[in-house]
């Protein structure tokens, strides 16, 4: 044991022990800023809104989210339930559920997250600008300010359209305890939200800025205008035209009807979705319509329509060639609805030529042009009234396709008469730029037009049966996609999907 | 081990007083490994003896009838009676009880006989034994609770699972890796060849040493070291030849046209699809049957050469292999070289300098994402090559998967260099202090280049990823061992550790590449601002740990840890976290009161342990608000995508282990029995958000889950011969699990089909029971009694076909008829061909309410069965792994026979054949038609897709032959074996995918969506050792 003791080894155990310990303890003091890591490539909430480009930034991703919601649902929220198109019943996507009013809760297109992911988007930006104040000049946060309302207002005035009752989401999510399930607010609250929204963003927006690709304030007062007429609010349609007139950025002159999609910046394009296939991925808006696989055919009804009006005024509709190739007329069978001609496409993307699926991808989707908001306008007038302006309005789109001037006299007073010609002016003009369903909707026609449809022309080429009538207001609007009520159970679907 | 004999010192004496008898003889091993060379020979209670030479010969003079003993380390010593005579062939035994045997626990090493925990330790002759070409071969099946799923692709991970699933992330569940005792990611990338030892830690007890990381348990991994004087050379080279384990049902060219016709024809169109027709048109014009083009034969060479020896003050090991693994996918492959060397100097007697050095170099190419899945839903009469010999592009939207395999570029480059240096300095004898320092950097470049061809839109694309990491660790631990008055053991560890890791990649996409002639990213029009980015994430950890263990006379062990984690993933107030852990054990057996069972019962101990581990696997910031970004055509975009979770905590698990080890009939007999309870706290999990919130998911502690299991092995000698000896082994793990404490928000169900409630078991699928398919329109009728009770009415038709009446039991009924609606009770009326599906609450209407627990992805029990003969130098056995009980859901065949896309989605004919086609059809799959799709016949979460995923697998059947030592001996070689094995070529089950082996991931158990089919292999091997 006295060996034990004295061995050296002992010391140096002592020694080391005693730095051991000692090198611990500075170790431990030192350990918590040691264990303190910075994200490097992570923006996190402290460090953004601090500029306008961060806002700016933060806000570009709204658009992205517009362009997702787009490719998920676009053509079948709108022109694939109206009586613009035919579904097919076997290609590759089949969508003749959609087209006959057969939806159920497992369509993509049932999705609504890509909107509230722009809802988000917005709420963030609503919440954060007011505390920028100082960082940024005031009139610029105003005008991004007026760009986060609009745009949460573009994104109910969807979600009110396509499926009536939805959440009502108007906080930011910041942390996870925000998180709830919210249950479905009825559709005329939403509607209100969407109205006091663009008030707040006409009250802040500025004037002096030209865009198309983004927000402007042509782009504001054509929304505005769209929803007027959905309030039935024909004074306030009129005076936001008025207003979007008054910028004196936008006409009809001197647009070629052929350029208003193939090249969507021309001086009648208020609002463009502008794509890009490397960082948008393929564009299946256009792709789709022009498809040979026949995904969407437009219907004979169609054909036959707008050769009857071209009689009617023995002119040439200069939109009927820029839109439907009218050489396939002759490939419709009797039973067509069933087995779709072959390579029948909407060519309003590239007028006059059939191009290959890869040639669109690229298209960029008009949201709003200065033609829609004159027809808006038309309308909006003939229910104040005034017919002659309203005719006035009405002719501006005509003249541009080649039809003469239609004369008040013609109408005699009838307004009733005045505006089913302006919303055949709506049919044909924005045909397959998402407008007819909406408009059915807004006008209360869907019941009258859609069943006349089916009973009619659906069932005489082939397709008695296939259908489902309108008679309830539910069917209106969309189904809640399963997963989407998977997730929050005080979601119940819509109607009796 | 031979070798490593301590030598003793021998002096002759020969006593002259006694008459004196010269014995001879050769000592040999039992089990047939030939002579024994240096067995040590001493007459008893002398310094009288020997050794035996190189033919396990010795000659000794010894007073007459004195006892001799023969011993060697590893065997039972053996006593003789000398007399004089013959030379005599002395039988030596390998004492399988091995008191001495070290099992690796976390910072140290602790005798088997002393181990409280529950580790299974497997020395290199167990995991060597059917050459594994990776880890995960070598341990399959051989480790009661852990389950590992290989994958048979070339380069890709295997998934490993601890005693079931305690969490619900693919991460969080993956046990930690120690080699040689550093962290590391995975071990895909060792040479099996070159490890001693793989311990894995099971219970909380004896993972608990490392902490917040240990809570899936720890596999520990030593690599070799020269033990033998004279320097060691072993060679092997390996040949495995795969092929396509089983092939699915696939539509050919008539009956795909014949599926188009059908589609048209249920649809209500008179027409189909003329191309699909037109035998002259040159992209419709193929017959193929994918799947004997796209698989092959693959060929894996694995060829490793290794040199291991010591002198006084080296020990030394190292080694280099190279293995090229051919896919059975066509053009997949993945190639590595890698070296090792381990040195240990002495440059004092109590110092040690030890260095782990190894490096890895590779590169592989995988198949392409979604290559593999639109094989079977491709129309087989689409080209692939033209008549002029280039491949067929895009045709219809359908990839042409040949192309995909032989010109997209999808390959991976990697290095790896894993660094360990320390120094160990024994202070005084038991006490001693190691240092070490030890570092893994990882290199990953990715490129992907997809010619024009390839895509759809004829667009050229490109990727290229480079990934760089660094983990670092720096380890300084104190050992103190001693026995007191020789009945007290005592250790005592402790340590302090440090690690970083840091990890940054950086990202380019690009579309529109100026030429094909350059395959990477270097001239191209334009960046995808989604993809081209650079991300580096980080974090640190800090720990203090000790233990202490204490044995009296080896009789009544105690063991105790503790460790504390600082970790940066921490929020700033629960930075850090005490990890405790004790456990106790009894050896019955030493007891005098036991002493009659001695006969029979070798050993026996009872252990009991209990601990907490955690487990901090949500990403490095995953507390913190994050945005990312996300682009607009030009515009670029930031949005927020991660919410800020300042309530996030650390899953911490509790568990509880009893076990017994058995071992009977001198050791030849042993049982060991694990029973353990594991409770799961704060489970964290990236829970889907309502997409309302704008988030898809979020971190979040969901709820507990509690694991309750069995395990047990038992493995037995049953015949110990010099010539023939045959042993078996089984082991079975049972395993339950349930969820409990989910708060409200927290219940849902995950992909559709997986439920996330109280009181379910993970994997739970749940959703809608199919109890028929309806023959008729007419046979949605139902007779409702006053109970509510639905009873089925029989409809009747006549000659002509026309419905006629209902009846009831064999009588006409007139009353009221009800009929089952889908949704609401407005909604759609099933019809004939749809599914009549159990309507649970008796409503009429078929909705949400109606769903119910449809199966579980859960085996009841799993295990493996391992068995093995030998006779002299000749081995067979076989290894059998089984699961049964649970349940997987073929997503594959759910997604092909969906018929709710067009018919170049093609059906499984064999399904096709079982569907309902027209009315009087008793059918298991409804109507094969989208226009039902209103109705959701095909829905994924019903039991239609939902089979039996139980099965038994002969996972290997090897024959190998030793060369017999006499001969080997003349060529101057200690071993040369040769092998043949067949593996994964019998497997019974009644599942109708590619294998019922499914890797789960979190909640998602038996979830079988396109997993890489299994090859069957042939495996031919030989290895030399001089």
């Amino acid at each position: 044991m006295k060996s034990f003791v004295s061995c050296p080894f002992v010391h140096r155990a002592f020694v080391l022990c005693t730095s051991f310990a000692a090198l611990s303890l500075i170790l431990s003091s030192c350990l918590n800023e040691f264990l303190t890591v910075e994200p490097l490539a992570d923006i996190t909430t402290e460090g953004y809104w601090q500029s306008e480009s961060d806002v700016r930034a933060e806000l570009n991703a709204g658009y992205a989210h517009i362009k997702n919601a787009y490719k998920t649902g676009f053509l079948y929220w709108t022109e694939a339930r109206s009586d613009n198109f035919l579904g097919n019943v076997t290609g590759g996507s089949p969508v003749q559920n959609i087209t006959l009013n057969k939806l159920h809760s497992n369509i993509g297109a049932c999705n609504w997250n890509n909107w509230y992911n722009l809802i988000s988007v917005s709420n963030y930006a609503i919440h954060f600008i007011p505390t920028m104040n100082g960082k940024v000049d005031e009139y610029r946060l105003n005008h991004l300010l007026s760009e986060a309302y609009f745009l949460r207002a573009f994104a109910y005035f969807n979600l009110y359209r396509i499926w009536g009752d939805v959440p009502l989401v108007t906080e930011p999510v910041l942390r996870k305890s925000d998180v709830t399930k919210p249950g479905k607010t009825d559709k005329n609250k939403i509607f209100e939200l969407v109205v006091s929204d663009l008030r707040k963003a006409d009250s802040l927006v500025d004037v002096t800025v030209n865009e198309i690709f983004i927000y402007s304030p042509a782009a504001l007062y054509a929304l505005t205008t769209d929803v007027a007429m959905w309030e039935k609010d024909y004074e306030k349609a009129v005076n936001f035209s008025d207003k979007l007139f008054a910028l004196g950025k936008h006409t009809l002159i001197g647009v070629d009807f052929a350029d208003v999609c193939r090249d969507a910046t021309t001086a009648d394009n208020i609002w463009t979705l502008k794509w890009n296939y490397t960082t948008d991925g393929e564009n299946n808006i256009c792709s789709t319509l022009a498809n040979s696989a026949n995904p969407l055919v437009p219907t004979f009804e169609i054909f036959q329509k707008w050769f009857a009006w071209e009689r009617e005024f023995s002119a040439r509709d200069m939109r009927r060639v820029a839109t439907i190739d009218s050489s396939k007329y002759k490939t419709f069978t009797t039973k067509h609805v069933m087995a779709l001609p072959n390579s029948t496409q909407c060519w309003k993307w590239s007028p006059g030529e059939h191009k290959p699926q890869t040639e669109y991808q690229e298209c960029y989707i008009p949201m709003y042009r200065l033609a829609d908001i004159i027809l808006l306008r038309a309308e909006a007038l003939n229910r104040l009234g005034r017919m002659e302006e309203a005719v006035t309005e009405m002719n501006k789109v005509r003249v541009r396709a080649g039809l003469p001037e239609k004369e008040l006299a013609y109408y005699a007073g009838d307004t009733d008469k005045l505006e089913e010609d302006i919303w055949q002016e709506r049919q044909f003009e924005l045909y397959a730029e998402g407008r007819r369903w909406f408009d059915l909707m807004r006008t209360g026609r869907v019941e009258k037009v859609m069943n006349h449809y089916f009973e009619g022309y659906i069932s005489k080429y082939g397709g008695a049966g296939a259908y489902r009538l309108f008679e309830e207001e539910w069917q209106l609007y969309w189904p809640v996609h399963q997963d989407i009520l998977n997730e929050n159970e005080n979601l119940h679907q819509t109607g009796a999907y | 081990m031979k070798r490593a004999l301590p030598y003793i010192i021998i002096l002759l004496s020969l006593q002259c007083a006694a008459q004196s008898v010269t014995i001879s003889g050769v000592v040999e091993d039992m089990g047939g490994a030939g002579p024994v060379i240096g067995a040590t020979v001493l007459e008893k209670g002398t310094s009288n003896g020997t050794i035996t030479d190189f033919d396990g010969k010795f000659t000794l003079t010894v007073r007459q009838n004195a006892q001799v003993e023969i011993s060697y380390m590893g065997y039972v010593t053996k006593t003789l009676t000398a007399k004089s005579g013959k030379p005599q062939k002395i039988m030596l035994e390998e004492d399988s009880k091995q008191l001495d045997e070290v099992v690796v626990v976390g910072y140290g090493t602790m005798k088997k006989r002393d181990v409280t925990g529950s580790i299974t330790s497997l020395a290199e002759k167990t995991l060597l034994e059917n050459k594994p070409i990776n880890v995960a071969s070598a341990l399959q099946g051989k480790v009661s609770g852990l389950e590992i799923v290989t994958a048979s692709e070339p380069g890709s991970e295997s998934n490993y699972r601890i005693r079931g699933a305690s969490t619900l992330s693919a991460e969080g569940s993956t046990p930690l890796f120690i080699v040689d005792g550093t962290e590391v990611d995975n071990i895909d990338n060792i040479n099996p060849a070159d490890i001693a030892s793989v311990e894995v830690l099971k219970d909380a007890a004896s993972a608990a040493i490392y902490g917040s990381k240990s809570a899936n348990g720890v596999i520990i991994i030593t690599t070799k070291q020269g033990t033998s004087s004279t320097p060691v050379v072993t060679a092997g080279y390996s040949l495995k030849i795969a092929n396509l384990a089983r092939t699915l049902p696939q539509m050919n060219r008539r009956q795909c046209i014949d599926f188009d016709i059908l589609r048209s024809y249920l649809a209500g169109s008179s027409g189909f699809s003329v191309y699909v027709n037109d035998s002259l048109n040159p992209s419709f014009g193929d017959d193929n049957f994918y799947q004997d083009i796209l698989f092959r034969t693959g060929l894996t060479h694995q060829a490793d050469v290794s040199l291991a020896g010591k002198t006084d003050r080296i020990n030394y090991f190292t080694s280099i292999s190279f293995m090229n693994d051919d896919g059975i996918a066509l053009n997949t492959w993945n190639r590595r070289g890698t070296a090792r060397i381990n040195i240990d100097y002495r440059p004092h007697e109590r110092v040690t300098i030890g260095s782990r050095i190894s490096l890895t170099i590779g590169a592989n190419r995988r198949t392409p994402g979604g290559a593999r899945q639109r094989i079977l839903e491709r129309p087989a009469n689409m080209a692939l090559i033209f008549p002029d010999g280039t491949y067929a592009p895009v045709i219809a939207s359908r990839n042409n998967p040949l192309a995909w395999s032989y010109i997209c570029t999808n390959n991976n480059k990697y290095y790896e260099a894993n660094i360990n240096e320390f120094i160990e300095w024994r202070i005084i004898d038991g006490l001693s202090f190691k240092t070490s320092i030890a570092a893994t950097f990882h290199q990953n470049n990715y490129r992907y280049f997809e010619p024009a061809i390839l895509n759809k839109n004829q667009i050229t694309a490109s990727a290229n990823r480079n990934t760089t990491s660094l983990r670092w660790t720096h380890d300084d631990v104190l050992t103190f061992t001693r026995t007191f008055a020789d009945e007290h053991n005592v250790g005592i560890m402790a340590g302090f550790s440090i690690q970083g890791y840091k990890s940054e990649y950086i990202n380019l996409a690009v579309n529109h590449n100026i030429s094909e002639a350059i395959e990477t990213s270097y001239a191209f029009n334009e960046v995808n601002l989604n993809s081209t980015y650079h991300y580096q994430t980080e974090n640190r950890m800090s720990s203090f740990f000790a233990r202490v263990g204490y044995s009296y006379k080896g009789r009544y062990l105690f063991n105790a840890n503790v460790r504390a984690d600082g970790s940066s993933r921490f929020g700033a107030k629960r930075k850090w976290g005490v990890f405790p852990s004790g456990s106790v054990g009894w050896r019955l057996s030493d007891e005098q009161w036991m002493q009659w069972a001695q006969p029979v019962l070798s050993d026996c101990k009872i252990r009991y342990s209990f601990g907490m581990t955690g487990n901090q696997t949500a990403g490095d910031y995953a507390a913190m608000s994050k945005y990312s970004t996300i682009a607009y055509a030009d515009y670029v975009g930031i949005y927020p995508t991660q919410l800020e979770n300042d309530q996030l905590g650390w899953e911490t698990t509790m568990q509880h282990n009893l076990g017994v080890d058995l071992s009977l009939f001198n050791s030849r007999l042993s049982v060991i029995m694990d029973l353990y309870k594991k409770d799961t706290r704060d489970v964290l999990f990236s829970m889907k958000l309502p997409g309302t919130t704008g988030f898809s998911s979020s971190y979040t502690n969901i709820g507990n889950i509690s694991n309750k299991g069995l395990e047990f092995t038992i493995s037995g000698h049953m015949i110990k011969t010099r010539d023939f000896d045959w042993t078996a082994s089984v082991n079975f793990a049972f395993n339950r699990n349930k969820l409990y404490n989910i708060p409200e928000e927290n219940k849902s169900i995950q992909n559709s089909l997986y439920i996330i409630d109280n009181d379910y078991t993970l994997g739970t699928m749940y959703g809608y029971h199919a109890l028929q398919i309806f023959q008729y329109d007419q046979s949605n009728a139902f007779f409702v009694d006053e109970g509510g009770a639905w009873h089925q009415l029989t409809p009747v038709f006549d000659d002509k076909d026309r419905f006629v009446e209902y009846q009831l039991d064999g009588v006409k009924y007139d009353g009221e008829v009800r009929q089952l609606r889908y949704g609401t009770d407005k909604g759609e009326i099933f019809r004939g061909g749809d599914v009549m599906w159990d309507d649970i609450n008796h409503d009429g209407v078929i909705n949400d309410e109606d769903r119910q627990v449809i199966g579980c992805g859960q085996p009841d029990f799993t295990g493996g069965f391992t068995t093995e003969f030998r006779w002299k130098g000749l081995r067979v056995s076989a290894f059998f792994n089984f699961s049964a009980g649970g349940n997987v859901i073929n997503v594959y065949e759910a997604n092909r026979n969906a018929h709710i896309y067009g018919t170049l989605t093609q059906a499984s004919p064999v399904y096709l054949a079982q569907s309902w086609l027209a009315p009087g059809d008793v059918a298991k799959y409804p109507i094969p038609t989208n226009a039902r799709a209103i109705v959701q016949n095909t829905r994924l979460n019903s039991d239609l897709w939902i089979q039996d995923g139980s099965y038994i697998r002969l996972k290997n059947i090897k024959v190998s032959y030793t060369l017999p030592k006499n001969w080997l001996r003349t060529l101057h070689m200690q071993d040369w074996t040769f092998s043949v094995m067949l593996q994964d070529f019998f497997t019974w089950t009644n599942y109708d995918g590619f294998d019922p082996e499914i890797p789960s991931s979190g909640f998602a158990i038996g979830y079988d969506n396109n997993s890489y089919p299994r090859a069957k292999s042939v495996l031919c091997s030989m290895n030399v050792t001089f």
